[in-house]
C-alpha cells in the first residue's frame, strides 16, 4: 500500500530538525522544501510544518508552461531539469505556498517525498529527524482513518475540490481539547 | 519506473486535431517552398541524401504537431503571448537580445548549477545546434557549392552566391569538416553526462534508460559513425564506407524520428524561457493581500489565475473574490493552518478577516464585511523576499 506523508501539527514545537534534515538529503544543494512557519508571532509559539501535499490534481503541475512537472507513483516530482524555465507559476498557482524557484540555479524546487529513500523503502528525511512524530510516513488509509483526530485531505477552495496524499491532523475545535492523543 | 499515467483535465480533442492540421499543413507548404527556392527549381537537390530529407521532413512535421499541442495548454499560451508582446517595443527587444545572448548564447541558466554541467551542456548543445543547421541546410537543400573555377567554390545558400573560397583554403576544411567538429564537441559533452549520471546519486536513483542514457547513446551513436566516414574517405582509402554511411544515416533517421518526443523536446522549451526575465521585471509589482510583502507581479499572478479558471482548479477564498495566489507563498501555508486550528486570519489593512470554511478551505468570516476585491489590496510595505 502507498504511504504518505502524515502531519499533526499540534505537535510541532519549531525546532526546524525537518528544515534541516532536508537541506542535507542528496541533490537539495542545502536548500529545504520543507516549510516550518509561526502562526501567530507575538501572540503564541505555535509553529506548523508544511512539506507538499502531492495533490491528486496538481495546481503546479497545470500551471506549467512547459509541463516540467510531472507525478511519478502518485508523487509530484520537483521540476524537470531540462524544461524548467523558472517562471515561477507554479509557486504562485499552489493554494498550499510550496514550490520555490532557485534564482541561483534559475530552477524550481520541491519536495517529492525524497523519492530516493522512498523507492527504496526508507522513510523521507524530514520524518527520519522529526523528534516529536509531528512528521510520520503512513500507509494512506491508515493516515487518512486516523482515529485519535480529524484530518485534512480534501480540500475546499471557494467550490473546488482539491485532494492531497499528504493528509493533516487538525485540531479538535468543538471540544478545544489538547491535541496529543 | 512506471510513469503516472494520470490524465490531467483533458482537453477538447477536435481543436487540438484541426489547430495541428492547420499548423502542419502550414509548415509543409513553408518547407516544400524552401527546398525549391533552395535548390534554385529542384535543379540542385543532392540525391545522395534522400533519405536524409525525408527523415527531416517528417521530423519537423512531428515537431510542428508536438508544438500545436503544447501551445494549445493555457498556461503555455498565455506565456508566449507575453513573449510576442516583446516585440511591440525597443526596450522588448532590447530585453529579447540581451536574453537570447544569456540564455541561449552563454547558457546563464545552467552556470549556477556547477561549471561542469555548464560546460558539458554547452558542449552538447551548440555540437547539437550547429549539426542541425549544417545538416538541414544541406539535406533541405538551402545550401550547395559551386564550382566556378578550377579550384574555387561559390557557396550557395537559397541561390544566392554568398562569397568564394578555395577548394583548399582554411575557410573550406573548416566548412567541409563542420560536422567533425560539431560531432567532437557533442562527443565530449556526452561523455561529460555520462559520468555525471554514473555517480550522481540523485540521477542514479531518478533517471531512466529511455529517457535519460538512451539520447546520450544515440548521439555518441552519430557523432562516430559520422567521423568515422571521414577516417574512412581521408585515411582508409573508403573501405566500409558504404556500411558507416548507411549506419550513419540510420541513426541520424532514429534521432530525427525520436527527437519531437524525446528528451531533445526541450529545446524549444527553452527559447520560451527567453520571455521570462522581462515577465518578470516589466510589470507592476502584487502585494500580498494579507501581509502586504510585494511577492509577484500583477500580470502574472492574472495569468496564473486564468490559467487555473481556464483549467477547472480555480482555488478561491470562499465569499470574497480573492483567490489563493493573491497571497504569499508564507501567507497561504499559515492561513490554511490557522483555519484549520479554527483561528480567525486577518489580511491586514483590509479590514478582511477569513475563517475556515469547514471543509478545509477558507471563506469570509461571519460577521465580516468582503471590504474587497480581488488584487485590490494597496500596496503595502516594501519588497523583501519571502520565507
Amino acid at each position: 500500500m502507498a504511504k504518505v506523508l502524515y502531519i499533526d501539527f499540534e505537535r510541532c514545537i519549531g525546532c526546524r530538525a525537518c528544515m534541516i534534515g532536508c537541506e542535507e538529503c542528496s541533490g537539495h544543494d542545502h536548500l529545504s522544501r520543507m516549510f516550518v512557519d509561526e502562526l501567530s508571532p507575538g501572540e503564541t509559539v505555535a509553529t506548523s510544518p508544511t512539506p507538499c501535499m502531492h495533490c491528486v490534481t496538481p495546481a503546479c503541475a497545470e500551471s506549467c508552461p512547459v509541463q516540467a512537472i510531472s507525478v511519478l507513483d502518485g508523487v509530484v516530482l520537483s521540476a524537470s531539469q531540462e524544461k524548467c524555465i523558472g517562471c515561477k507559476n507554479c509557486t504562485y498557482a499552489c493554494p498550499f505556498g510550496i514550490p520555490r524557484v532557485d534564482e541561483t540555479r534559475n530552477l524550481m524546487y520541491k519536495c517529492d517525498l525524497c523519492y530516493d529513500r522512498t523507492s527504496k523503502g526508507r522513510p523521507p528525511m524530514c520524518v527520519s529527524v522529526c523528534p516529536t512524530d509531528t512528521i510520520l510516513f503512513l500507509d494512506e488509509e491508515e493516515a487518512r482513518h486516523k482515529r485519535s483526530k480529524p484530518v485534512q485531505y480534501v480540500w475546499d477552495f471557494g467550490g473546488t475540490a482539491i485532494e492531497t496524499r499528504t493528509v493533516v491532523g487538525i485540531p479538535d475545535t468543538d471540544t478545544h481539547r489538547f491535541g496529543y492523543h | 519506473m512506471n510513469r503516472d499515467s494520470r490524465a490531467f483535465t483533458s482537453y477538447p480533442s477536435g481543436r487540438f486535431v484541426s489547430k495541428a492540421a492547420l499548423y502542419v499543413g502550414i509548415m509543409a507548404i513553408l518547407l516544400l517552398l524552401s527546398i525549391y527556392i533552395g535548390s534554385v527549381g529542384f535543379g540542385y537537390v543532392d540525391l545522395a541524401l534522400y533519405g536524409y530529407l525525408w527523415a527531416t521532413v517528417l521530423s519537423i512535421l512531428l515537431f510542428t504537431a508536438r508544438i500545436a499541442a503544447w501551445t494549445s495548454r493555457p498556461p503555455a499560451r498565455r506565456l508566449w503571448r507575453q513573449g510576442l508582446s516583446l516585440f511591440s517595443s525597443p526596450r522588448g527587444w532590447m530585453f529579447l537580445i540581451r536574453t537570447l545572448f544569456d540564455n541561449i548564447g552563454r547558457q546563464r541558466f545552467i552556470s549556477g548549477r556547477s561549471w561542469q554541467r555548464w560546460a558539458q551542456h554547452m558542449l552538447l548543445s551548440w555540437g547539437v545546434l550547429v549539426s542541425f543547421g549544417i545538416t538541414y541546410a544541406l539535406v533541405l537543400n538551402w545550401m550547395h557549392f559551386e564550382l566556378v573555377e578550377p579550384r574555387t567554390y561559390s557557396v550557395v545558400v537559397f541561390g544566392i552566391h554568398l562569397f568564394r573560397m578555395g577548394v583548399d583554403s582554411f575557410l573550406a576544411i573548416l566548412l567541409y569538416h563542420g560536422l567533425n567538429w560539431t560531432g567532437i564537441a557533442v562527443i565530449i559533452g556526452c561523455l561529460m553526462a555520462m559520468r555525471r549520471r554514473e555517480i550522481n546519486r540523485k540521477n542514479l536513483v531518478e533517471q531512466t534508460k529511455d529517457f535519460d542514457i538512451f539520447p546520450l547513446v544515440l548521439l555518441i551513436a552519430i557523432s562516430i559513425t559520422g567521423s568515422l566516414l571521414t577516417v574512412s574517405a581521408m585515411w582508409m582509402e573508403g573501405v566500409f564506407y558504404t556500411g558507416i554511411a548507411l549506419s550513419h544515416q540510420v541513426a541520424v533517421i532514429v534521432f530525427l524520428l525520436y527527437m519531437p518526443f524525446s528528451k531533445f523536446w526541450h529545446i524549444p522549451l527553452r527559447f520560451l524561457g527567453v520571455v521570462v526575465p522581462m515577465y518578470h521585471a516589466a510589470h507592476a509589482p502584487k502585494a500580498c493581500s494579507r501581509c502586504g510583502r510585494e511577492y509577484a507581479t500583477e500580470t502574472q499572478i492574472r495569468d496564473v489565475q486564468a490559467v487555473l479558471q481556464e483549467r477547472g482548479i480555480p482555488v478561491r477564498v470562499g465569499g470574497t473574490s480573492l483567490h489563493m495566489s493573491d497571497f504569499c507563498s508564507e501567507c497561504r501555508r499559515v492561513s490554511n493552518r490557522l483555519a484549520a486550528a479554527g483561528s480567525l486570519v486577518q489580511l491586514e489593512k483590509s479590514r478582511v478577516v477569513l475563517q475556515g470554511n469547514g471543509s478545509n478551505g477558507l471563506t469570509l468570516a461571519d460577521g465580516f464585511p468582503a471590504g474587497m476585491q480581488a488584487g485590490g489590496a494597496e500596496s503595502h510595505g516594501t519588497a523583501r523576499p519571502e520565507r
